[in-house]
């Protein structure tokens, strides 16, 4: 379907969609499909640590639809549904967030954006003459103790998963291999395993993984 | 299958904890979306969650969402008009000194060009009844800026 072309429809233009579409792909959104969204955004936030600075899955949904209504997203309606757009847009969002803290943090020196941040040699004015010197790539101490501090948290978190699995064996095979960046058949097949089990044992470990990591 | 947390015993490279953590939250984020429907409804009501209020709550974020789109789309075609009509306003147009001489150019060119009239003016206007005298400086400078009139 053609856009309807309106002043107020304009960033809808890429998406080739109405605001009454988008409305009603809103209201059409079944249950199960709007709480899957929300636990969606919740594990990606979840992975996001320290860098989410109290971002939280509202956040990272809104910002998310807010990138495919501004027309930064294309929606073919052809190829997928409103849901798997938003799940798409969420994605994405996520990962670029984390791919740009992560940037960020592993330059010191550099900017958010990864561009060089130049001082004056003098630390006063900028003078064509004089040219710059760039930041020093080492840490310093400040930054050193949130790296450590962050490492730390992610220690403890990791090691709270495999403490919550301690008694469910099959379990914590899987997660040892989730942990690796296996997932689905990649699991299924380095375990030996059926779906149905790892399913089950899918269920069990996000349930649980949600309690122990407070998501 | 190998003895459980043996796989990391006598790697001596640090362990990533950051990456894994990654890994498990991107792993456990594609479940919630392939797991069945009544799956991810079950474990709502079991967390002890109101079906339709969890699900309110996503569509109040994407309404919210949408209707701030709304509004500042709604901001910036205020924006532009207004910056449009500034622009007109301080436009070289040669307009008479007087309202009443601007008012009467204003008549003179409505008779002669009915249809913009009709297209543009409300019947109240057309009596000229309610139009002030910046009402007709408005109409001058826009019916100029759009080449019906010259200035």
């Amino acid at each position: 379907m053609k856009l309807k072309q309106s002043s107020a429809n304009k960033g809808l233009e890429a998406a080739v969609v109405t605001i009454p579409e988008i409305e009603a792909a809103i209201e059409s959104l079944t249950t199960p499909q709007s709480i899957k969204l929300r636990e969606f955004a919740r594990m990606k936030v979840a992975k996001l640590g320290r860098s989410a600075e109290g971002y939280t899955w509202k956040d990272l949904l809104n910002e998310a639809f807010t990138a495919v209504i501004g027309g930064n997203r294309a929606w073919d309606k052809s190829k997928v549904d409103f849901f798997g757009l938003l799940v798409g847009a969420i994605s994405s969002i996520a990962s670029n967030k984390r791919a740009k803290f992560d940037r960020t943090e592993k330059s010191l020196g550099l900017g958010v954006d990864g561009k060089l941040l130049e001082v004056p040699i003098d630390g006063v004015a900028t003078d064509d003459d004089f040219p710059p010197q760039l930041v020093s790539p080492s840490l310093n101490p400040e930054r050193e103790l949130l790296v450590k501090e962050q490492e730390e948290i992610d220690k403890k978190r990791v090691e709270a998963i495999m403490n919550m699995s301690e008694n469910r064996d099959l379990a914590a095979y899987i997660i040892l291999e989730l942990m690796e960046g296996k997932i689905g058949p990649e699991v299924q097949q380095a375990l030996n395993i059926t779906q149905t089990q790892y399913e089950t044992e899918m269920r069990w470990i996000r349930r649980n993984a949600r309690k122990t990591l407070s998501i | 299958m190998p003895a459980k947390h043996s796989v990391f015993e006598g790697n001596m490279s640090p362990r990533d904890y950051h990456n894994e953590i990654v890994n498990i939250s991107d792993a456990l984020a594609e479940t919630s979306i392939v797991m069945p429907d009544e799956d991810i409804s079950m474990e709502a009501v079991e967390d002890g969650e109101d079906l339709q209020l969890a699900a309110e709550e996503v569509k109040d974020v994407l309404r919210g969402s949408l209707k701030a789109f709304k509004q500042r789309r709604l901001i910036e075609a205020q924006q532009q008009y207004e910056s449009k009509m500034s622009a007109m306003f301080q436009g070289e147009h040669c307009l008479p000194e007087t309202p009443e001489e601007r008012r009467a150019l204003l008549h003179s060119f409505l008779n002669t060009n009915p249809q913009v009239s009709n297209a543009i003016l409300t019947m109240q206007h057309r009596e000229f009844t309610g139009l002030t005298d910046e009402d007709v400086e408005s109409y001058l400078r826009q019916f100029m800026e759009l080449g019906f009139l010259k200035g």
